[in-house]
């Protein structure tokens, strides 16, 4: 048996050694985030023994043993014990190169370096960006980025995020590396105090009595099994097993860019929104200049929940205030009575010309050839 | 972890010349009761920003909610495109959402209920008020068509009767359940965008 620190060698020193003897046995690793097992065959790695709770495990025995290692390469000092002629445990194994290894772990390496470019550790606090990317027309975000994104809230760290979120601390700074490379999040220096109780809302509860969200467990069934479905997810929970806020009601801006000027005030009688209510995402859609209505514009819950009462402005743009109307934003009024007055008699006259859809000039061959391409691979 | 470069969400910008490409839109729309936001729920793949309410009216009688303002469904496809799906209200004081939801569609949908003869006639005056806001291939979708001894093809050309469509219209059954005919549907609006900018092109 041989026993050391890794203080003077570094694991790779280790590995080396062992691949460039072809030797046999099992490498025990004790390192300051966790501990590990790598078993070798004639210097080639077969299997790998993690004693540290990973959230997503690899399913490939390559995977196992590329993931242990550079955990145990990346985590900090540790002791390492060499027991020659140990068999490899029972179950699945390969026969994976030391240098072929430790190349993958350089890799990851350099990739881990760029991320803490943005995103510096696990321990760092990320927020929101107040304002969407400039000149950001549309905003697209993958389920998976969705999953982390409404979990940024300038008080959670990375690790809470990714355990809120059921990934690997790894897997979750990725993820918000691409949030951060696309100027959608920030990350902080240190918790900002903790939010008002009133928007700490419990997902099982509506978010407000104006919204109702489809239940959309149907359209889930037909979908990978790893989509998020805003307002049809399970509840993320915190480590501690609380639930966070529903993801979809974080889902949309419903403030207008600070910039732009209060609106005329809404012709209704009905009452004031209610200040605690999250934003409505239909809502927040409709009052949307019309080139962001139909992205994933992030929201800045941070500025949300200081400033709620500018998050419920009335957007400049009439026809979605009419719509808000119409939205059943005050569902015992009239929508008549709610436009102002404003009486309709059937549809609204129709232009003297139809529109051709051959005269869009953003409707086009390629564009179409594309979407039919990707109807039928759906 | 992969060792892929990290992800990156996508921030889509103006386009060089200052206009951005916009995502494509097809209108759902049809009488009430005829499916539309079951068709919309069908296929989007983010949860629809239904407005259901409950019918305080007579209507109830057909059926206990009802949408007012719009459905709203995405659906991204595996190329990265997307469509957009909105769907009209489905009473006539919310008619006034028409011409707004109408302007960019590239298509529509016209959903009509098979099993109620004065779905067709309504349908009419929307297919009649939808065609005059904009000159786009539609197609006419007919649901309700699963109760035994209905004849199909009987409904079907009844519909297209009473909607004065020709024979090149696009009539078809549909349930609005169901993914593959609302695939279907979108595929034969698809084809007709673009038969009309490409006129020889090939039929789906």
């Amino acid at each position: 048996m041989l026993t050391g620190t890794l203080d003077d060698f570094t694991l790779q020193d280790v590995l080396r050694l062992i691949g460039g003897a072809r030797r046999t046995g099992g490498l025990d690793i004790t390192r300051d985030g966790g501990a590990g097992s790598l078993f070798f065959r004639d210097g080639a790695v077969r299997s790998a023994t993690p004693r540290y709770g990973r959230r997503t495990p690899a399913s490939t025995p390559q995977g196992a043993i590329e993931d242990l290692t550079f955990d145990l390469v990346r985590w900090g000092r540790g002791d390492f014990t060499w027991t020659p002629g140990a068999a490899t445990p029972a179950g699945a194994e390969t026969s994976l190169d030391v240098d072929a290894l430790l190349r993958d772990v350089s890799r990851r390496l350099e990739e881990l370096a760029e991320i803490q470019t943005l995103v510096p550790s696990e321990e760092a606090v990320l927020t929101m960006a107040p304002q969407p990317p400039e000149g950001a027309v549309q905003i697209n975000v993958t389920p998976a980025e969705w999953r982390v994104l409404v979990l940024v809230d300038g008080h959670r760290t990375v690790s809470e995020i990714a355990g809120a979120a059921h990934l690997d601390d790894l897997e979750a700074m990725k993820l918000l590396f691409g949030l951060a490379a696309a100027g959608l999040v920030t990350a902080g220096s240190s918790p900002a105090p903790a939010p008002a109780p009133a928007h700490e809302t419990p997902s099982s509860e509506p978010a407000s009595d104006m919204t109702d969200m489809t239940d959309m467990s149907a359209v889930s069934d037909t979908l990978p099994e790893d989509t998020f479905l805003p307002g049809a997810v399970e509840p993320a929970e915190e480590p501690n097993g609380h639930e966070v806020p529903a993801p979809a009601m974080a889902a949309f801006d419903l403030a207008p860019p600070a910039e732009t000027p209060a609106p005329e005030p809404v012709r209704t009688a009905a009452p004031a929104p209610d200040p605690a209510e999250e934003p409505d995402p239909f809502l927040a859609e409709l009052a949307m200049e019309p080139a962001d209505a139909f992205g994933l514009v992030p929201p800045a819950p941070a500025e949300a929940h200081e400033a709620p009462a500018e998050a419920h402005e009335a957007p400049a743009v009439d026809r979605s205030t009419a719509a808000r109307e119409l939205a059943g934003l005050f569902d015992d009024v009239d929508p008549m009575q709610a436009l102002g007055g404003m009486a309709f008699d059937g549809p609204p006259a129709p232009p003297k010309t139809p529109r051709r859809v051959e005269d869009d000039d953003q409707v086009t061959r390629g564009l179409i050839s594309r979407l039919i391409d990707g109807v039928k691979g759906l | 972890m992969s060792h892929q470069p990290a992800p990156r969400a996508l921030v889509r910008r103006n386009r060089a010349d200052g206009r951005a490409q916009r995502p494509l839109k097809i209108v759902v729309t049809g009488p009430f009761a005829a499916g539309k936001s079951s068709l919309i729920q069908a296929i989007s793949e983010v949860a629809v920003l239904g407005t259901e309410r409950e019918i305080s009216d007579d209507t109830r009688a057909c059926k206990e909610t009802t949408t007012v303002a719009m459905d709203f469904g995405r659906v991204s496809l595996p190329n990265g495109l997307s469509l957009l799906l909105f769907g009209t209200p489905g009473q006539r004081r919310f008619e006034v959402m028409w011409e707004v939801l109408s302007e960019g569609m590239i298509g529509f949908v016209l959903l009509v209920n098979g099993a109620d003869e004065r779905s067709a006639a309504e349908a009419a005056r929307q297919l009649e008020t939808f065609r005059a806001y904009a000159d786009v291939p539609f197609v006419v979708g007919v649901s309700h068509l699963d109760d035994p001894g209905v004849d199909e093809a009987a409904v079907l050309a009844s519909v297209r009767d009473r909607l004065d469509l020709g024979d090149e219209a696009d009539v078809v059954a549909c349930d609005p359940r169901s993914r593959e005919d609302v695939k279907a549907l979108m595929l034969r609006i698809l084809f007709g965008v673009l038969r009309r900018l490409e006129p020889i092109a090939a039929v789906p």
